[in-house]
């Protein structure tokens, strides 16, 4: 149970950091050869690209947690704390760092829903797996 | 004896085989995700065009010859385009019988990446406030508020809220108004009065990046509006013919024939979608169908200690047809969630990409698509129980017992 959860949310992390820049990247990527990363740093959409890279960074960290400690409460934990960041995962695009304003631009067309999808599956996977330990090892653990 | 509780029976042969559950689920959510999204798609898209083609309000476009696909284009997705026709031409176009009214647009476009520009690459399209029909429907609802020369309307799109300044060649106008959404291009454009373009024009050499030449002798369409057929006008295809073949300049678009035309013309992913809709739903009763034939023959053994403990045919043939719907029905509302979830993110990303307009369809079309959608799925789950469910139920329970064993 542990491991599938832990691999379930590494996977999540991986998919995640791939997110901004190769699967639905923001304005300006991918990076014609030769490109500075910092010409880009004008767009509101870069500072969405950093803060969703340094939370796939935690997924993933939580996900290896998981799959490595497989003893309750760690496992418990990984799984509350993958919740979270699903939570911060939704909010990144629309409020902690926007995406462009305008309708058209990539970031607002294809990385905010799939930030905003993905932040969904996170939270489902981590709140799935937190009431699922808890209620296998939860109440025998005083958890 | 009391009989089981057919659901709990139902769940754990599923829970039995979870790769065989998944796949027929998945084949089934599948077929349902590709019939809703296919027809969502497709209805959205006929409803942008319905109403870009009614925003124009032109039963004619005349524009320079060979240009006219550039327009549709430019209509359709918004992206700029650039040309222009003496402006002699109109008195030429309403000189030809059974023209009511003609209105001129010209057709600009903002400077990227220069500061004297709110933004770039933008479809600025100048209008006479007068006589324009795009731009109607609003000067009509708001009779009290007449547009000045630097006020200008946005389309749907735009950010920018009544109120704002917008800057185009250095030139500051005030966003008087925005337009009703149409999901084409016209969502993404700037309506301008004539006058007030033409002034941008004159002050854009000193004030902008890049100088303007516009002349006010020059248009770059022709909107024309055609006496009712009822009242003795000329059906819009005559018409046509007779400006293409009196001005030789010109090329004509008929709204109605660009509406058949996009129609018709369906762009692969949705062709992709109607084929896996087409095929996915024969496919997921095929499956469902062979592979609960093979489970019920494999389980004969089950089903005669089932009989053998008083189970009657019935609750053996609802055992069967119940797990059949009960995979049909989750896979339908998988499929349904799945394809309205992409839908719902994507769904501009996938008109921007298919270079189609695009708009949600109504509520009870909606409605409509996602019930269609569902019916199916439940109904390859009610055609592929079937047959399973009978033979099973027709089983003897000795023999089935001892065809089992072998």
């Amino acid at each position: 149970m542990s491991r599938s959860l832990g691999l379930g949310i590494l996977a999540l992390g991986i998919i995640l950091y791939f997110t901004p820049t190769r699967l639905f990247p923001v304005c300006g990527f991918p990076l014609p050869p030769g490109t500075e990363v910092g010409l880009l740093a004008g767009h509101a959409c870069y500072k969405t690209l950093r803060v969703t890279q340094g939370l796939a960074g935690l997924t993933f960290i939580l996900g290896l947690a998981a799959l490595l400690w497989t003893r309750p409460p760690i496992a418990w934990i990984s799984s509350l704390a993958a919740a979270g960041l699903g939570v911060l995962v939704i909010l990144t695009p629309l409020a902690i760092a926007p995406v462009c304003k305008m309708p058209t631009m990539p970031c607002r067309l294809g990385t905010l829903p799939a930030l905003v999808i993905l932040g969904i599956l996170l939270l489902a996977v981590g709140g799935a797996g937190t009431l699922l330990l808890w209620k296998r090892h939860g109440r025998a653990t005083g958890l | 004896m009391a009989a089981p509780p057919v659901f709990d029976l139902i769940a754990a042969h599923l829970r039995h085989r979870p790769v065989q559950s998944v796949i027929l689920l998945l084949a089934v959510a599948i077929a349902a995700a590709a019939v809703f999204a296919g027809r969502v798609l497709e209805q959205g898209r006929l409803k942008a065009l319905e109403q870009s083609l009614a925003r124009l309000g032109a039963d004619l476009v005349v524009v320079p010859r060979g240009l006219s696909q550039a327009t549709e284009q430019a209509i359709l997705t918004g992206q700029p385009a650039t040309f222009t026709l003496p402006r002699s031409v109109e008195a030429k176009v309403q000189s030809i019988p059974g023209i009511e009214r003609t209105a001129t647009q010209l057709f600009l476009k903002s400077l990227t990446n220069a500061a004297c520009c709110s933004a770039g690459n933008l479809f600025l399209v100048a209008f006479n406030p007068e006589s324009d029909f795009t731009v109607r429907p609003w000067l009509e609802d708001h009779p009290d508020r007449p547009l000045g020369p630097d006020e200008v309307l946005a389309g749907a799109a735009m950010i920018p809220e009544p109120g704002d300044t917008l800057r185009f060649y250095g030139h500051t106008f005030t966003l008087a108004g925005k337009l009703a959404a149409t999901g084409s291009g016209l969502d993404l454009t700037i309506f301008i009065p004539r006058e007030g373009a033409l002034r941008m024009a004159r002050e854009s050499a000193q004030k902008a990046e890049a100088e303007l030449k516009i002349s006010p002798e020059e248009v770059s369409a022709i909107l024309v509006r055609l006496q009712p057929e009822a009242e003795g006008g000329p059906p819009a295809w005559k018409a046509a013919y007779e400006i293409e073949s009196r001005i030789p300049e010109v090329s004509v678009i008929q709204p109605d024939d660009l509406f058949v035309r996009t129609r018709q013309n369906l762009s692969g992913l949705l062709t992709l979608l109607r084929g896996v809709g087409g095929s996915a739903w024969p496919a997921a009763v095929l499956l469902l169908g062979l592979t609960f034939a093979l489970s019920v023959n494999e389980q004969k053994r089950e089903i005669g200690i089932l009989r053998a403990l008083g189970g009657r045919r019935e609750f053996i043939f609802r055992l069967v047809f119940c797990e059949v719907l009960a995979l049909a029905l989750a896979g339908g509302i998988l499929g349904l969630s799945l394809a309205g979830g992409i839908l719902l993110g994507f769904s501009r990303l996938i008109a921007v990409r298919l270079h189609v307009p695009w708009l949600w369809p109504d509520l009870p079309a909606l409605g409509l698509s996602a019930g269609l959608a569902f019916s199916l799925a439940v109904s390859a789950g009610g055609l592929a129980g079937l047959l399973p469910a009978l033979s099973a139920s027709r089983l003897e329970p000795a023999e089935a017992m001892r065809r089992g064993e072998l």
